[in-house]
């Protein structure tokens, strides 16, 4: 069967619940409605069954009745006596008419004569014939009752031969009418098929509505249940059974006391259970309506309740299959799937919140991992780099313990000269140091753990025969445990030295440079203002101005020009000295002759004072940068004039000795302070005495400058107010050496 | 599920098919009766001459159904024939073979759906000893065996059956043999009763009857009554029934017909209908043509024995009806008994009786 396949193999839970639903539905409908029918039928049957009791206790007692009545008659004739019989014929008449279903009574002897007898028409029970052979007769003989078949006369009619005994084994016999017996058979109605009958002990039917039965001598066949029941004389079971006429029946027997006839009161099975079918079919259309009704309400029951809820739990679980969260269920319900529900939205929110934060986690775990990663690669390359750099560190590496126990040494390259002894470990530290060194240590390491951070120590140490510096930066490396590294700085030190004082330099140089700056502008300002003057007075009084005064404002420009191109010479002679550096170009020069040419040239700038120049061993011929060294002799003239008052002697005295020429060049000026003196030669510095006096104090930078470019040196010796000697000494040395570069 | 029309879901058809079988459920038809075919011809085994032809014609003109009617010499032929398995419809039998018969299961019971007309049968022959309830046998004639002479022809006057034999006289004695009349009237000669069961009342039957033997002229087949014999003189004394004494009388005016004093022999014939017969409806049918009261009527008129058929009285003609021979009143059988079946054993006795007694013809 195609179909049952197609159900085993739809696993729908709704077809299987609707299936076992329907078959429990079925079952139970079933089982009630045929509980049901079967009470209706047992009821039904049981009160068919008590009516037909009735009918027949009535119909039986009628009959009981009638036929004691005319028992009780014959019982009184036996009673008679003989011979007033005899002498009395028509002595049995009254029972006739008392008894009017009395046909004949007849008394007779033993031997069979007749003693008495009554009849309404011709008596039968007289003929010897028939006396001597009737049952009735013999059975009077054996002293017992007669009660006959129940026979039909010509005219149809039921009559009955009864005959009791008398005491003398005569008889008493007597023709009953039984019409009775029609009567109550006719008169039984229930129902509408229900009737009843008269059947003897034998079966034979004693009183039918149908005549033609009794007739017929109809009896009943053994095999006749009713036959059986009446044999065994027990009930009629509550059974229906087919009666003689092959009809189906429900009957109900009831012996006739005092006769052995049985009333049967029987109702067409059919009839009772016509009701009963007509109720089973309505219970089966009922049932089958109820089934489907029953039916479609449990489907649509459980497709709102059940089936719709899974199937929106079934799409809201794909969405969040797939990730989608946006699609809560409606929470509508507080049953079960109420529960479900909410716990699958619960579920659901749980799941997109753990997404989220795995999600997130996963981010950061990412990103830790990237960074763990990268912190990895990056401690590897750092663990590299560390490598290396301890490998590259020139350092001491030291592990020490709290307590200053060595615990690692690691000497870099530049460490490597110093052949540290390679059993340092476990060694004491403090040991090794000198004493005020290892308070410094201890303290330094305490401090180091304590507050975890780098420590910076600077201490000296004497070392291969000098004292060098050193720098150990410690780091807390561990609880009870420190890095430190070591480092020579001794190098450093001096560069350190050398570099501050190159900025104290830059510093004073842009002191100087601003010095320089002012100065110059004021040095340059006055005599352009002067020149200026000069110029606008000869402009507007040249023409009447005197000749010497002409030629006082004239000479008046010369000097001022001269003093500015000394000046710039000194300036320009400055700054390649300490830029490009300026390479000398020896000549040979008589070096008397130089200093006197030169002191002539500097004639008018001389004018107030009185020069005396000397000279011992001075005209040889010497070697030197002629136009250095005038500019140098220069500016110490010119000083030596700036700074000492008109009149005053300025002395020049040449020296060579020695291949060593010194040149002196003496005032009895303002003298130079000693501390000014510490900063002669320094750029663009004025004696604080100078004030008002021109000059940028590049001068003697340049005497220094040029005399140090010869191998030479200028030196001073100056008092306050009494006078300033400044002195070159330069070595005639030959031309072939080099001068260093400044 | 998907959804079908109400009427294709098999729960619902389900359901349909209870219901119809239940709704068709009826009660079983009665059955019918199946009417047998009756035949063309019914053998009616009776004494000679019983039974008025033109009743018999009649009942062939009514139902086309002939009537064969054969004879038998006496009952006990019929009885052996019956019990060699001969084909008979409705034979006549005796009180005292009837019972016999029924207890050797040779008679059919008889449906008394085709023999309505038994209601004709008066009271006192129902339900009589040899047959209770008249399941077997239908009573038809009754009558009186008794005896008859010519009173010319003897000087004696006869008085009681053991006249026969102890009276002086001469000439036969014509009898019907019928076995237990002769026996029984014997035994009442004796003083016993018919129905004797004694051995020795029968033993000294049996000697009497030996002895009147040779002295006895019985009946053959064709031969219906004694009445030829009386009325011609050749038996002077017989052992007569109604019908005799009537036949006689009408022929001759000295027939004396008496009732012995030891009383009369009273028997009884009846209808049956043996097992080995071929249509027993058309039997019974018969049968109940034959109590249909007019035509009872016109067998007594033709056999004149008295009939136990109520019906029959007011067709028979009064002449008949108050004819104290057929019908004798009651006080001439005041110890006139009745032949009754006889217990097996007696019987057995009976018949090696009658045996030796038919054998003693010489």
């Amino acid at each position: 069967m195609p179909w049952l396949k197609r159900l085993r193999a739809n696993a729908s839970l709704r077809l299987r619940l609707l299936l076992l639903m329907g078959a429990l539905l079925f079952s139970l409908l079933l089982v009630s409605a045929v509980a049901v029918l079967a009470f209706i039928s047992v009821t039904d049957r049981a009160t068919w069954r008590a009516r037909q009791q009735e009918v027949a206790q009535s119909a039986a007692e009628r009959v009981s009745a009638f036929v004691l009545q005319t028992m009780n008659s014959l019982n009184a004739v036996t009673l008679l006596d003989r011979a007033y019989l005899l002498d009395n014929p028509a002595a049995l008449q009254p029972f006739l008419t008392q008894n009017p279903a009395l046909l004949e009574i007849t008394r007779l002897s033993p031997e069979g004569a007749v003693v008495a007898t009554a009849a309404l028409e011709t008596p039968q029970f007289v003929e010897r014939l028939a006396v001597d052979q009737a049952n009735w007769f013999l059975a009077a003989q054996e002293g017992e009752r007669y009660f006959g078949q129940v026979e039909l006369d010509k005219d149809f009619e039921p009559y009955l031969i009864i005959a009791v005994p008398t005491p003398l084994k005569g008889a008493v016999v007597a023709r009953l009418k039984m019409d009775l017996l029609w009567e109550v058979v006719e008169q039984i109605h229930f129902g509408e098929s229900g009737k009843a009958y008269v059947v003897d002990r034998n079966g034979r039917i004693i009183s039918h509505q149908t005549h033609e039965f009794v007739v017929s001598h109809q009896t009943l066949d053994p095999t006749e249940p009713l036959l059986q029941a009446i044999t065994a004389m027990r009930e009629m079971p509550d059974q229906p059974y087919v009666n003689f006429l092959g009809e189906r029946v429900l009957g109900v027997t009831k012996e006739i006391p005092g006769t052995p006839w049985v009333v049967v009161t029987e109702l067409n099975a059919a009839e009772v259970f016509t009701r009963f079918r007509l109720l089973a079919v309505l219970f089966a259309s009922g049932l089958l309506l109820l089934l489907v009704l029953a039916l479609r309400v449990i489907s649509y029951l459980l497709d709102a309740h059940v089936l719709s809820p899974l199937q929106a739990l079934q799409a809201a679980a794909e969405h969040v299959g797939q990730g989608d969260f946006a699609h809560p269920l409606p929470l509508l319900r507080p049953d079960e799937i109420g529960a479900v529900t909410g716990a699958f939205n619960a579920m659901a929110h749980q799941l997109n919140v753990r997404e989220q934060t795995l999600a997130a986690q996963a981010e950061t775990l990412a990103a830790e991992v990237e960074e763990h990663r990268r912190t990895a690669q990056a401690l590897r390359s750092s663990e590299a780099t560390n490598r290396a750099i301890i490998e590259a560190l020139p350092d001491l590496l030291l592990r020490v313990q709290r307590d200053g126990t060595v615990l690692g040494v690691r000497s870099g390259r530049d460490w490597q000269a110093w052949a540290l002894p390679t059993d340092l470990v476990g060694r004491h530290l403090y040991a090794m140091l000198p004493s005020p060194l290892v308070e410094t240590v201890k303290a330094t390491i305490a401090e180091g753990l304590a507050s975890r951070a780098l420590q910076t120590l600077e201490f000296d140490l004497p070392a291969n025969g000098a004292v060098h510096n050193f720098e150990a930066r410690i780091a807390a490396s561990g609880e009870h445990e420190l890095l430190g590294v070591v480092r020579d700085i001794t190098e450093r030190k001096q560069r350190e030295t050398l570099l501050q004082r190159a900025l104290e330099n830059e510093r004073k140089m842009g002191e100087l440079k601003s010095r320089f700056m002012t100065l110059m502008s004021h040095e340059f300002r006055t005599p352009l203002a002067i020149i200026l003057t000069t110029a606008e007075l000869l402009e507007r009084a040249a023409a009447t101005m005197p000749a010497e005064r002409r030629t006082h404002y004239f000479d008046s420009l010369r000097t001022q020009v001269h003093h500015l191109t000394h000046i710039l010479d000194d300036i320009l002679m400055i700054s390649r000295v300490e830029t490009v550096g300026i390479e000398i170009n020896r000549q040979p020069v008589d070096a008397a002759e130089f200093c006197l040419t030169t002191l002539e040239e500097l004639g008018p700038l001389l004018n107030e004072h009185e020069v005396i120049f000397r000279e011992h061993n001075g005209h040889q011929r010497v070697e030197f940068d002629t136009k250095l060294m005038r500019q140098a002799l220069t500016n110490l003239l010119s000083n030596a004039s700036k700074y000492s008052a008109p009149g005053r002697p300025i002395q020049v005295t040449l020296t060579i000795h020695d291949q060593c020429l010194r040149i002196e060049v003496q005032d009895a000026g303002i003298g130079i302070a000693p501390e000014d003196q510490r900063h002669l030669f320094t750029a663009f510095h004025r004696g604080r005495n100078a004030d008002y006096r021109p000059g940028i104090g590049l001068g003697l930078t340049i005497v220094k400058h040029a005399v140090e470019l010869h191998g030479g040196s200028v030196t001073c010796e100056s008092q306050l107010d009494v006078g300033t000697t400044f002195t070159i000494t330069m070595p005639l040395v030959a031309s072939s050496d080099a001068p260093p570069r400044i | 599920m998907k959804e079908q029309p109400i009427w294709r879901q098999p729960a619902f058809l389900l359901l349909l098919a209870i219901t119809l079988l239940l709704v068709s459920c009826e009660s079983r038809p009665t059955p019918t009766t199946v009417v047998p075919p009756s035949s063309e011809e019914l053998i009616f085994y009776d004494w000679p001459d019983d039974v008025d032809p033109q009743v018999l014609e009649a009942f062939t003109a009514e139902t086309g159904i002939r009537v064969r009617y054969e004879v038998y010499g006496s009952v006990d032929d019929a009885v052996q024939d019956l019990r060699n398995g001969e084909h008979y419809d409705v034979v006549i039998l005796t009180n005292e073979w009837v019972a016999k018969m029924v207890a050797e299961g040779r008679l059919a019971e008889i449906d008394y759906a085709n023999v309505p007309n038994f209601r004709y049968i008066s009271a006192n022959f129902r339900d009589l000893a040899y047959d209770p309830q008249n399941r077997h046998a239908i009573p038809w004639n009754w009558g009186t065996t008794t005896m008859a002479y010519r009173s010319d022809l003897i000087t004696t006057t006869l008085t009681s059956w053991a006249d026969l034999w102890t009276a002086d006289y001469q000439g036969p004695i014509a009898a019907t043999p019928a076995m237990r009349d002769v026996i029984g009237v014997v035994l009442k000669g004796l003083g016993y009763s018919c129905n004797s069961e004694d051995p020795a009342e029968l033993a000294a039957a049996r000697e009497i009857l030996l002895q009147l033997r040779p002295r006895m002229i019985l009946l053959t087949a064709d031969e219906a009554t004694t009445a030829p014999y009386l009325i011609n003189g050749r038996a002077p004394v017989a052992i007569v029934q109604p019908r005799d004494v009537l036949e006689a009388q009408a022929e001759s005016a000295s027939i004396v017909h008496l009732y012995p004093r030891e009383g009369s022999v009273l028997w009884g014939d009846n209808f049956v209908i043996p097992t080995q017969s071929h249509d027993k409806a058309g039997a019974e049918r018969l049968i109940n043509f034959l109590l249909r009261p007019e035509n009872a009527a016109q067998l007594v008129s033709y056999n004149l024995y008295p009939t136990p058929n109520d019906g029959a009285i007011e067709y028979i003609a009064p002449e008949l009806a108050n004819n104290q021979v057929i019908f004798p009143p009651q006080e001439r059988l005041s110890n006139a008994e009745v032949l009754l079946p006889v217990s097996p054993e007696a019987n057995e006795i009976y018949m090696e009786i009658w045996e030796a007694f038919m054998a003693a013809d010489n």
